[in-house]
């Protein structure tokens, strides 16, 4: 096997101009192909962190049936209860309520249509993006008035700081409930949606609109890392024994995301698979021309009692060899050209505003590229895959060579 | 001529599997990017109808605040006079008036926010396909205002309403009254757009009553008899004077050319400022009085020109054609070309290795034989010819493959389409609105041989080293070689 490898790595110097030549086509052909992986992983994770951080979390408790039918009366009651049993369970995780409400926001120069979230305001600061898009005035306080807009809405109502708006909605078959508010501060996100529709208010507002105290949408835990997600939920599950709730970890929670991811992610996939096929086209007409250049060669080995089982090995490891060659290569190459996009991020912001929105989640227009090492490997060991998948039917030309043919051959 | 031809026929058959291999490698690629065009163009025909031609219109009037603010308030009064007046142009396809409102609408059990148009059924049949898109049972908006109302399937289904029942309207009218009214539901529609299909649609003569706006609008659509971009600033520019020569103080949306250096700008949030630069990417640095920031495409929409006639807010009435007001919908027509000339790029910088590699190897196995030709005396020219001939006869041969692959794959993609949601049916959630994720292929002849054109210029570049280090053999080494 040795004497094998060794005559492998002898015939892919021996013709060096062409060996290079293929192992530019596989290494570039991977760089490409690592570079789209880089960037995708980078915007799933951004799209992860937006989400969980804005709509969920890694542990999420909501009122059974809630993530389907999104019913504003599937409201979890003794919600600052459960937020206290699992703040014991994870002393180290950031814990928010949440309460989503649509309805009416009204100010002297006209209506809009709002969604608001009502939140733990200390918790949620340190949570969710939108605190440092404040771009007038400061974040929400504990006062069941405060609320804080995004920039469009506060050009729709036509309304400063401090300004008094009142929210409408109704819910059940109360009446058309009123809470007042009074402006705290103005987001600016750059993505419109969130900009015209979003708006942040303390939990204790939602007293005033569903007639009910001490309830809400959803308990979010939050950790630093996403991997505690899993095991997080399944903790919860086995501790928290009250009827009728959802316990999801954050892909349950976000399926729109995850749907997107795994769209994306098969849309990627066939135009890598593409790439590879053209590459391979190549890396198979290297390996049959220096087959049928070197049958003479073949016919002497063969007559001096090589066996022609061996030569195939030989040919399937000078194929193998030429990926992993190239498959180092592509990935140093594809590492150091994803490197900028890495550290420094593709900014977007001038093609797409500040942030963008996909599936109800606000996303920064500045993707960062993710390392995201299982494909990369992945991507290495594809390559030396489909070079010896190349070198197959070379190889297999071998078995049925005839050595006295072979040795005429010119 | 003749002789070059039979001489690369020759060299190319003399090792047809390389040939072969070869140029199916370069099939495959010239069929993917036919398809991949295809679909692309059949994707953007789908974009347009949806954003252009449904959405923004090919021209847009309205109040110049109301594209920033989108508030009640900024609509443009006096209505019925433009409204008579664009009619009247001969350029004018189509026109409609549009009033858009936001309310609490609801039943006694249940409400929510919802944005309300107000249109003129007779006008907006010519120009939206909601009329075609109800469902089963319903039916469009009566010509005559009767409190009729539309709504999406997605306020239906969050609402829990059905046909005939009774949709509660209420909210705040321009005069800070408060307006209340009942409207018949008449008909669910199903729209691809995600705004559209969470709101509702009624008689325009019925919603300026409610919120005392009579003669209020707050945009025209109009649709022009001819959709070419040229034709369209031409004929937004004779609105434009048509509307000042009747006394209306129109405001002129800046341009892209209007922000060159040295341009007094204004920003809500900044203040004033004035352009230094701008690069090749369109991205303009403004100093401002504390600092200097950059503005890209999309954020210069809601920037302000200081020297203007009418500034946005003293003016009443301002025109746009549809990529000047959208200009994220522009963007991405614009980035039509871009996708594919990147995907294109791409798979032909790839594809070329494996031509070059080809042309290298067929021209190192003949060292001998073109030290042999060189010695009778061929020039070096023709060496170099004789190889491009080659490289261009085996790209016939991969263009006469890619077009019978690609054809058939440009055949089932024209008439079957491509359900990029993989099978779950699931629209594709886009800019707002849900497209149809079954996405058919649009041929058109002219882009479908982009492809086959770039397959020549690659393999004419790539056989090019080949051919020079081919004709530069000395003649005797050449023919020494084993």
């Amino acid at each position: 096997m040795a004497l094998l490898i060794t005559l492998a790595f002898r015939n892919i110097r021996r013709n060096l101009r062409r060996s290079i030549i293929t192992l530019l086509a596989i290494s570039v052909g991977l760089t490409v192909m690592l570079l789209g992986l880089c960037l995708q992983h980078g915007s799933y994770n951004a799209m992860i962190r937006s989400g969980v951080s804005q709509v969920a979390g890694h542990v999420v408790i909501q009122k059974k049936d809630y993530q389907e039918q999104r019913e504003p009366l599937l409201l979890l009651t003794n919600s600052s209860q459960i937020k206290s049993d699992l703040q014991k369970e994870f002393p180290d995780a950031t814990i928010t309520n949440r309460a989503f409400l649509g309805g009416l926001l009204t100010a002297p120069k006209g209506p809009t249509a709002a969604s608001i979230i009502a939140v733990d305001s200390a918790s949620e600061k340190t949570i969710s993006d939108f605190p440092q898009k404040i771009i007038e005035g400061e974040w929400l306080d504990d006062k069941p008035e405060s609320i804080v807009i995004g920039s469009n809405m506060a050009e729709t109502l036509g309304v400063k700081l401090n300004n008094k708006i009142v929210f409408s909605a109704q819910y059940g078959k109360n009446d058309i409930a009123f809470h007042v508010f009074r402006i705290k501060g103005i987001f600016h996100t750059g993505s419109a949606e969130a900009d015209s529709f979003i708006a942040y208010a303390n939990l204790s507002m939602t007293k005033n609109i569903l007639m009910q105290d001490d309830v809400s949408h959803q308990v979010a835990v939050h950790f630093e890392d996403v991997e505690q997600s899993i095991p997080a939920t399944e903790q919860t599950r086995s501790k928290l024994s009250i009827p009728d709730i959802d316990i999801l970890s954050w892909d349950q929670a976000l399926p729109d995301i995850q749907n997107m991811i795994e769209m994306d992610r098969v849309s990627n996939a066939f135009i890598h698979f593409v790439l590879a096929v053209i590459v391979g086209m190549g890396i198979l007409n290297t390996m049959l021309m220096s087959v049928l250049e070197r049958t003479r060669e073949f016919g002497v080995m063969i007559s001096i009692g090589m066996k022609p089982k061996d030569l195939s090995i030989m040919i399937l490891l000078e194929g193998a060899l030429l990926g992993l060659l190239g498959g180092v290569l592509g990935i140093i190459l594809g590492y150091l050209t994803c490197y900028p996009l890495v550290t420094h991020g593709l900014d977007l912001s001038a093609q797409m505003g500040d942030s963008y929105d996909a599936a109800g989640v606000t996303i920064s227009a500045i993707i960062y590229g993710a390392y995201h090492w299982p494909s990369i490997i992945l991507y290495g060991f594809l390559a030396v895959f489909f070079s010896t998948i190349c070198a197959i039917y070379p190889a297999l030309k071998i078995i049925y060579l005839k050595p006295v043919d072979a040795m005429r051959h010119h | 001529m003749q002789f070059y031809l039979l001489v690369s026929w020759r060299n190319l058959w003399r090792n047809r599997f390389r040939s072969l291999i070869t140029s199916t490698a370069m099939a495959i690629a010239i069929a993917l990017c036919m398809s991949l065009i295809c679909f692309n163009s059949g994707f953007y025909i789908k974009f347009e109808e949806i954003f252009i031609n449904q959405r923004l219109g090919h021209i847009q009037i309205q109040n110049p605040s109301y594209s920033k603010t989108k508030a009640l308030q900024d609509s443009i009064r006096k209505a019925d006079e433009i409204y008579a007046h664009i009619r009247d142009m001969p350029q004018t396809k189509a026109i409609s008036g549009r009033l858009q409102i936001t309310a609490l609408a609801g039943t006694k059990e249940k409400s929510a926010g919802v944005v309300i148009s107000g249109i003129i059924p007779q006008n907006e049949k010519q120009i939206t396909t909601i009329h075609e898109q109800m469902q089963p049972g319903g039916n469009y908006i009566s010509d005559e205002p009767k409190k009729e109302i539309i709504i999406g399937y997605k306020l239906k289904e969050e609402l829990k309403i059905d046909l005939n029942d009774e949709l509660l309207v209420y909210t705040q009218a321009a005069d800070g009254s408060i307006a209340n009214d009942l409207f018949t539901v008449i008909g669910i529609y199903k729209s691809g757009s995600a705004i559209l299909d969470r709101g509702a649609i009624t008689h325009l003569t019925d919603l300026q009553e409610m919120m005392v706006m009579q003669n209020e609008v707050h945009e025209f659509i109009v649709i022009s008899q001819k959709s070419e971009q040229p034709e369209l600033l031409s004929f937004s520019q004779s609105i434009q004077k048509d509307l000042k020569q009747s006394k209306r103080k129109v405001y002129t949306f800046p341009t892209d050319e209007d922000f060159v250096p040295n341009t007094k700008v204004y920003d809500a949030r900044y203040g004033e400022g004035t352009i230094i630069e701008k690069d090749m990417q369109g991205i303009t640095s403004i100093k401002f009085s504390d600092e200097t920031r950059e503005f890209g495409p999309k954020q210069r929409a809601t920037l302000e020109l200081v020297d203007v006639e009418h500034p946005r807010n003293k003016a009443d009435v301002g025109v746009r054609t549809w990529w000047q007001s959208d200009p994220t919908v522009a963007e991405m027509m614009g980035m039509r070309d871009v996708g594919t000339g990147i995907f294109l790029g791409l798979v032909f910088f790839i594809a070329g290795f494996g031509i070059l590699n080809t042309m290298m190897m067929s021209v190192f196995e003949r060292t001998r034989e073109i030290g042999i030709l060189k010695a009778l005396g061929f020039r070096p020219r023709r060496i170099v010819f004789l190889i491009i001939v080659e490289s261009i006869l085996l790209s016939c041969l991969s263009a006469l493959l890619g077009i019978l692959f690609g054809g058939f794959l440009i055949f089932l993609l024209v008439n079957y389409g491509m359900d990029i949601s993989g099978g779950t049916g699931k629209p594709l959630s886009f800019m707002g609105a849900n497209i149809d994720p079954v996405i058919y292929g649009h041929f058109s002849p002219s882009e479908s041989t982009l492809p086959i054109v770039a397959l020549f210029c690659i393999s004419v570049l790539a056989s090019l080293w080949p051919a020079i280090r081919a004709a530069r053999l000395k003649p005797v080494e050449a023919i020494r070689q084993e």
